[in-house]
């Protein structure tokens, strides 16, 4: 058998459950690979101290609990329990996932807005820095009703 | 009180007989949820649903059978439903990604009276067995903490001997791999 195969079987082994040919098998290796000795140590350290802690007990107001559901107070008892239950299962688990979702989407919009706000304010920029370029700004001094004065209120009217 | 005088006194309704059957079972329902769930609280939901479950279907349980079996069905059926909605909720709740898990200390201040090596070992165990697909976990459980031989099993899980020693075989195969890298 090769190491992983002798390995995987080391929790049967320390528990004394392999077949005698495959006890032997596993004795042969461990012989031979330290790794394997160390695993058995430290797996069958773990595995009978954990074993140890056998009872937990529950909380001495349970039976009140439980009392409360069967007896008079059954419907009340009961909702409440199941209404914790729920919260704490159901409830909390889905308002965080749509607290996360509504955050996504937030995000979402808010960075879209942002990038159209950039891409229109550096549109913006070009525009006044091609005016500035060719002089167009002069045209300003020029009367409304002619071409020049014309061509200086459509910029105006571009730039806001 | 024998099992049956105290099964008639809890079908005529008598409230007392029902505490004394609690008191008698409490530790055996409540440990096989807390080993189910590794969750103290889910554990007492599961134990208050269980024992309301038993009171309520106790005119369907026949005579002839065990009570303990018949309870540890019960207990073993809503502790596997309440692992499978805490999973979901613990996916929805996105807990893995900052892996709330029982720790080893919770368990040290839950019981000071033990040392903390040894509550080491039983989370690191816990954790191990947690991690098993439900009917391996189901059988290890029965097995390794509630001392029940691979009959009792069988009964308890509706299945063949056969099929316990396979679920035995390779639950104890699959602890081994994974206990191996917990403990490195």
């Amino acid at each position: 058998m090769k190491h992983k195969e002798i390995q995987k079987k080391l929790l049967r082994y320390i528990e004394a459950e392999l077949p005698p040919d495959e006890r032997a098998e596993v004795q042969l290796h461990l012989e031979r690979c330290e790794q394997c000795r160390k695993d058995v140590q430290s797996l069958s350290g773990a595995w009978n101290l954990s074993q140890s802690i056998k009872q937990v007990q529950p909380s001495p107001f349970l039976w009140n609990k439980i009392s409360a559901q069967l007896g008079g107070k059954t419907q009340k008892g009961g909702l409440v329990n199941k209404v914790r239950v729920f919260i704490r299962q159901t409830a909390r688990p889905a308002l965080t996932a749509a607290i996360v979702m509504l955050g996504l989407f937030i995000g979402i919009k808010l960075g879209n807005r942002l990038m159209m706000t950039e891409v229109s304010s550096r549109q913006a920029g070009t525009s006044l820095q091609l005016q500035s370029e060719f002089g167009l700004e002069n045209f300003r001094v020029l009367s409304s009703g002619s071409l020049g004065g014309e061509l200086a209120a459509f910029m105006d009217y571009e730039n806001e | 009180m024998k099992n049956l005088e105290l099964l008639e006194k809890i079908r005529r309704g008598d409230r007392s007989a029902f505490k004394h059957f609690y008191e008698e079972y409490k530790g055996m329902v409540f440990n096989v949820c807390y080993r189910m769930l590794n969750d103290k609280q889910d554990a007492e939901d599961a134990t208050q649903d269980i024992f309301v479950k038993a009171f309520r279907s106790i005119q369907k349980f026949r005579s002839d059978a065990k009570l303990s079996t018949w309870l540890y069905q019960i207990a073993v059926n809503t502790g596997l439903n309440y692992a499978r909605r805490k999973k979901i909720a613990t996916w929805l709740s996105l807990d893995f990604l900052v892996g709330k898990e029982e720790s080893i200390l919770d368990n040290a201040q839950a019981r000071p009276d033990l040392k903390l090596e040894k509550n080491e070992s039983d989370a690191l165990v816990q954790q191990a067995i947690q991690s098993l697909p439900p009917r391996q976990r189901t059988a290890i459980i029965l097995q390794r903490y509630e001392e029940l031989s691979y009959k009792e099993i069988a009964e308890v899980m509706k299945t063949s001997l056969s099929a316990v020693e396979s679920l035995l075989h390779h639950a104890k195969d699959n602890l081994t791999k994974k206990l191996i890298v917990l403990l490195k």
